[in-house]
């Protein structure tokens, strides 16, 4: 009589045989007590380590490991919060410059001939220094574009730094 | 991975560290046991582990959910015990001097004799097979996940937790003798 294979007899034990696999196992372990008394042999080693495989850990170690992760949490808390300092002071210096274009757009008009449309003569500065540089802007609703780009831009960013803050605090 | 869980990740996630302190308590027992059986040093287990809870929160938003959180965790462990190991030489405590107390423990002589015999068992093991037993019976880590954190193939894992198992049945068998067959 052949014996159960010991691969067998720990999946046996685990309950990870198919059910063709089990029947045949156990009408064999009905006929054969080596098989059994081996089967008994790792059910029991499973029982015991099942009981006794957890350590427990030191009792103040829960405790270290909160007030670590306190300590790390406030100094992100005050990182970000740093982080967010500077993201808006960039935001409101962004802010000044575009509101100062802005203005100048507005406080400076200068009229172009045969057009109708006052196109400040900051603008025209502008477009003439752009065009000495070799940046062909030949039409300033450009500029007028990348104004308005630039404030969305920095809206956009100091509501996020806003948002953000809330989450972390 | 459970539900709580996810809530528990999601509230660190949002600030909430206390959240973190439910993640410690369910894990630092099987975090601290596997930490053990890697440095076999009680404390620096215990600083392995503290390190791995810290380093974890520190990573928290870079875990993607695709793993469990356990698996995800053990691997933090796994690595921080083997870098410890590494970087100092061994010194590694008897177990007659670590003193160790499992979570089910109520004091009784025979279970402490139980528990001692059960390290030893553990002990004597090559450390892959002690990881992988460690692991196995440690709640609900399926074989594959075992494989997952211990960076082997499924059926590599399977042969060394077979082996793990058949070292451990004799060792105890002699140690525990007649114990061993009552504790069914």
């Amino acid at each position: 009589m052949s014996h159960i294979s010991e691969d067998i007899m720990m999946d046996f034990v685990d309950g990870n045989l198919l059910p063709e696999q089990k029947k045949a196992a156990e009408l064999h372990l009905l006929e054969c007590s080596a098989c059994k008394e081996e089967i008994a042999l790792y059910r029991s080693l499973s029982n015991l380590l099942v009981e006794e495989n957890i350590l427990k850990a030191p009792p103040a170690m829960a405790n270290h490991v909160m007030t670590q992760v306190e300590l790390h949490h406030s100094i992100m808390l005050r990182k970000a919060k740093s982080r967010n300092l500077v993201i808006r002071f960039g935001g409101i210096m962004f802010a000044l410059l575009a509101a100062i274009i802005g203005l100048g757009l507005i406080l400076s008009p200068s009229a172009v001939e045969g057009t109708g449309f006052q196109i400040p003569q900051y603008i025209l500065q502008v477009m003439n220094y752009l065009q000495s540089l070799k940046i062909p802007i030949k039409n300033p609703s450009v500029l007028y574009g990348v104004c308005a780009f630039m404030i969305i831009l920095v809206v956009e960013r100091v509501v996020n730094s806003f948002r953000h803050r809330k989450v972390t605090a | 991975m459970n539900s709580d869980e996810i809530t528990w990740i999601n509230d660190c996630l949002n600030g909430d560290s206390y959240a973190y302190r439910k993640l410690v308590n369910k894990y630092q027992h099987f975090a601290y046991t596997l930490a053990v059986r890697i440095t076999k040093s009680a404390e620096d287990a215990e600083e392995v582990t503290q390190d791995a809870f810290l380093k974890a929160y520190a990573s928290l938003a870079g875990f993607k959910g695709e793993s469990k959180f356990s698996t995800w965790f053990y691997k933090i462990v796994l690595n921080l015990a083997m870098s410890k190991v590494r970087r100092c030489k061994p010194t590694h405590q008897n177990i007659d001097d670590l003193n160790l107390q499992t979570v089910n423990d109520n004091d009784s002589s025979r279970k402490t004799e139980r528990t001692y015999y059960v390290e030893k068992a553990i002990a004597s093991l090559p450390e892959d097979e002690a990881i992988i037993v460690t692991l196995f019976y440690m709640e609900d880590q399926s074989l594959d996940e075992i494989s997952n954190i211990v960076q082997l193939s499924l059926s590599n894992t399977k042969v060394k937790l077979f082996r793990a198992r058949k070292k451990m049945a004799e060792m105890l068998k002699n140690e525990l003798k007649e114990d061993l067959y009552t504790i069914l």
